[in-house]
């Protein structure tokens, strides 16, 4: 079974059970705020991990469940012991389904027919808790904010205030300016603008009629919107909507909303439009030989001129479209880290060492192959923190410690990268074991070890096959390391350091990119075949008398400058060997402080393009950090520069 | 094209206080230094003027003995349908924001700013343009 | 004057009051091929309402985030842009 659905089956048991000793408990004391609060609270997380899986009927049932327990919790009503029986057979249905995924794999055929009678049950309690009088039924959303709502489904959590602005045809002489009315809404994520009639033919047009209608997001408090708009209560309404989960209070609110706003879309769909994007991109690039070719005619200049206006506009447009693309699929890191503190539990019993878990900032939102991508190499770093890092609660006390370990998962935004933080507060790591360990291995010689400096210790635990746990234990023994680690989040665009600190733990800091960038690419030719290289790790170009590149131990070097630069043949590395020429092209890159130079045919084009990290097959290919679309549509492998110059 | 030259404009100031309507005409002065400004004290001497001279535009303040801004807009604003008209006051109560909206009157904000009666002062200027 | 011509292309500067928006629009459509260059310190929904009517080729920056964003592409839909009722609730 896939690991996520694994992992789902366990937590999603362990809800089930606690909603239904909630629900119960509730049952013998109607007015136990603190189980309806934890009810609520399992059956939403159960929701909102189903939602991970294609499991509709699962996610339906779920969420009205979860509605009606919304309702009872918004009004501070005590609960209709009536209403607990529908809802309680929901959460039994649901741990049925988990166990049939568990044993089959799949949700039992019936499920279908099963979800629609619960839904009928739910729905039917939900209209009598309307019923009651001290329940406020939340008020339809207008249709333009229900639209606008779903016109830009937000991925950020929180209350986000609609606005509908339609100035009067005559405000002009009143002296308003709607234009700078909305510019000085703080917050806008989303706008629109629309005319209230078509345009006239020009000579027909009054330009003192204002013919504008304007709606937007916002994330600002909506009372300093309804300051900016106050002496226009004819002309704007808005709609604040607040978000179910962060305060349950306002849940029942949204609920009404929430249909209508979201959308689930297939993955596949979104990347289409992602790289139909990158095409445009890529396509757009063309525009610039266009310009020169006009240039050269005889007076193209106007033409020329032409085409560098569309060109801006282009460039405009398919960033926005580039981005927009990319915003959908965005996710906050929650989704991956919410898994986490169940994970460390089990942990924790597993080596019997108490542990604390905490996660900070995880709104922070990545793309959604960041976010699939950076869950292992986590797991795997807080196993290794528990298994080398975190001392038995003996050890702590004796230590002067408190007994619990801490895990910290810290998220920082640090440009347009995301840095995250693993800290524990365990006895950091020995550096003469990890010298002893490398010798042992054959890593490095005895001699070689002494002369490392404490970061270069420590980048050893990043060389493949590098272990020192004493024992294999059932957490690390899988024969995976921090290389592991190191290459799955390099995968990602990422980078990862350690850092330690004798007595009092170790940090390790993932780097990783938020979301994928344009990047300049340019093409190289070998054997025919194209092949993209990021511009940013080219240094130059050079041709070189093919005499000048000597044998060096088991590799091949070439001097430039004073400086002895390792030769990589791109002809040899596809396995398409080119034959031997009197001269050879070669592109000198840099990874760090590495620097090779890579023999290649012959340079091609250079083109902004969406580059992604390589999926499905590629994932496994080495030296390929990425795909990248062409102009003309085609799809070219991106070569992995830092993984091979280092 | 400096068409608000093409014929004079009077701006009429009704304020009770001599240093507001001091304020007010410096203020519009310095935006539309073509305009005649007349002043009037209230209400009653506000409607008096009309009788004796053409007056385009209006900026009355909205706290004053006697009839109040609003008022002797809606006064104005039955006798000239289209006359631009400002009601000048610090407390923007949104029952009076509504009843200002009601006589189609535009809200500048005490104390009197050239920012915050310049839209005014241009939106009636074109408003006059228009009606030409 | 906030509206100069130069050449084939017209310069807004400074601060475009709503006057203004009368004299771009004669500008366009004497020459409606003329482009327009953003270049002001604010411009009044009026004028952004020429430009929309008469969609010319535009460069320059427009003088805040949310007419960048929002007003510039609305502008560059000419003709083509999506129409709305007024209505603020339901009915």
């Amino acid at each position: 079974m896939d690991e996520l659905l694994a992992q789902f089956v366990v937590e999603a048991a362990e809800l089930t059970q606690q909603a239904a000793d909630d629900l119960l408990a509730l049952d013998r004391d109607p007015e136990n705020r603190e189980r309806l609060e934890s009810a609520f609270r399992a059956i939403h997380t159960l929701k909102g991990s189903v939602g991970l899986f294609d499991l509709a009927p699962l996610q339906a049932v779920l969420h009205a469940a979860e509605d009606v327990l919304a309702v009872v919790l918004r009004d501070v009503s005590e609960l209709d012991t009536a209403l607990i029986d529908p809802i309680l057979l929901a959460v039994e249905w649901v741990d049925r389904c988990v166990g049939n995924l568990r044993q089959r794999g799949e949700l039992p055929a019936s499920a279908g027919a099963e979800a629609a009678n619960l839904l009928q049950a739910l729905a039917s309690d939900r209209a009598g808790a309307a019923a009651t009088p001290t329940d406020l039924t939340p008020e339809a959303l207008p249709q333009w904010a229900a639209a606008l709502f779903e016109a830009w489904p937000s991925p950020q959590p929180g209350r986000i205030v609609a606005l509908r602005y339609s100035p009067d045809p005559e405000c002009f002489f009143n002296g308003d300016d709607p234009v700078a009315l909305m510019a000085s809404v703080p917050d806008i994520v989303f706008a629109r603008i629309a005319t209230r009639e078509p345009w006239p033919p020009a000579l027909q047009f009054d330009p003192f009629r204002s013919n504008l209608v304007f709606e937007a997001l916002s994330l600002a408090d909506p009372s300093g919107i309804e300051a900016i708009f106050r002496l226009l209560p004819d002309q704007v309404a808005i709609v604040t909507r607040l978000d179910g989960a962060k305060a349950t209070e306002q849940v029942a609110t949204e609920a009404a909303g929430e249909q209508s706003r979201t959308l689930r879309v297939d993955v596949a769909r979104i990347d289409r439009i992602v790289s139909t994007a990158g095409e445009l991109l890529a396509a757009k690039s063309v525009m610039s030989s266009l310009v020169s070719q006009a240039l050269s005619l005889e007076g193209g200049a106007g033409l020329a001129r032409n085409l560098v206006a569309l060109q801006r506009d282009l460039d405009r447009l398919t960033g926005q479209l580039q981005r927009a693309a990319s915003d959908v699929r965005m996710l906050p890191l929650i989704h991956a880290l919410r898994r986490l503190p169940r994970v460390v539990r089990e942990i924790s019993a597993l080596t019997r060492k108490p542990l604390d878990i905490q996660l900070s900032n995880c709104e922070i939102e990545v793309d959604k192959v960041i976010l699939d991508g950076i869950y292992e190499p986590l797991l795997h770093i807080i196993r290794n923190a528990v298994d080398h890092g975190i001392e038995t609660e003996q050890e702590r006390l004796a230590g002067g410690k408190p007994a619990k370990g801490r895990i910290i998962v810290r998220a920082r935004r640090a440009g347009y990268r995301v840095e995250l933080e693993i800290a524990d507060d365990g006895r950091g790591i020995d550096l003469e074991r990890i010298r002893a360990a490398a010798v042992d291995r054959g890593i490095i010689s005895a001699e070689a070890a002494q002369t490392l400096s404490e970061p270069q210790v420590l980048e050893l635990l990043f060389a493949p096959g590098f272990s020192t746990a004493r024992a294999v234990t059932a957490l690390s023994g899988r024969g995976v390391g921090m290389d592991a680690v190191r290459e799955a989040v390099r995968r990602l665009g990422g980078q990862a350091t350690i850092a330690s600190e004798t007595g009092r733990g170790t940090t390790v800091t993932l780097s990783l990119p938020t979301t994928f960038a344009v990047s300049r690419v340019m093409t190289v030719d070998v054997a025919g075949e194209k092949y993209g290289v990021p511009m940013e790790a080219i240094l130059e170009t050079v041709r070189i008398k093919s005499c000048a590149i000597v044998p060096v131990r088991a590799g091949e070097a070439f001097v430039l400058r004073d400086r002895t630069i390792p030769v990589l043949r791109l002809g040899d590395i596809v396995g398409r060997p080119a034959r031997a020429r009197s001269e050879e092209l070669l592109i000198v890159l840099e990874s760090g402080a590495a620097v090779a130079g890579l023999v290649v045919d012959a340079i091609g084009e250079r083109f902004e393009t969406l580059l992604r990290p390589p999926t499905g097959l590629l994932r496994s290919v080495p030296g390929i950090s990425g795909t990248a679309i062409l102009g003309d549509g085609r799809i070219v492998m991106v070569l992995d520069v830092e993984g091979l110059v280092a | 094209m400096n068409w608000m030259a093409d014929k004079m404009v009077t701006i009429m100031v009704v304020d009770d206080s001599k240093l507001a309507r001091i304020v007010a005409g410096k203020t519009i002065g310095a935006l539309q230094p073509g305009w005649t400004r007349v002043e009037a004290s209230n209400a009653d001497e506000a409607m008096k003027l009309l009788t004796e001279r053409q007056v385009d535009v209006a900026v009355l303040d909205f706290n004053m003995p006697g009839r109040d801004g609003l008022e002797l807009a809606a006064d104005l604003r039955a006798a000239h349908p289209t006359m631009p008209i400002a009601i000048v006051t610090a407390n923007v109560q949104d029952e009076i924001i509504a009843r200002a909206r009601a006589v189609n009157a535009t809200f500048v904000s005490k104390p009197l700013t050239e920012e915050g009666i310049s839209g005014f002062l241009s939106g009636a200027a074109l408003r006059l343009r228009q009606a030409r | 004057m906030t509206i100069k011509l130069d050449g084939d292309e017209i310069i807004l500067e400074g601060i475009c009051p709503v006057g203004e928006a009368e004299t771009l629009l004669s500008a366009l459509s004497d020459y409606p091929e003329r482009s327009v260059v953003l270049a002001a310190e604010h411009i009044h929904t009026a004028v952004w309402q020429v430009l929309a009517a008469c969609a010319p080729r535009m460069r320059g920056k427009a003088p805040d985030t949310f007419s960048q964003q929002f007003m510039v592409p609305f502008a560059a839909l000419g003709c083509a842009a999506p129409q709305m009722d007024d209505k603020l609730r339901n009915s």
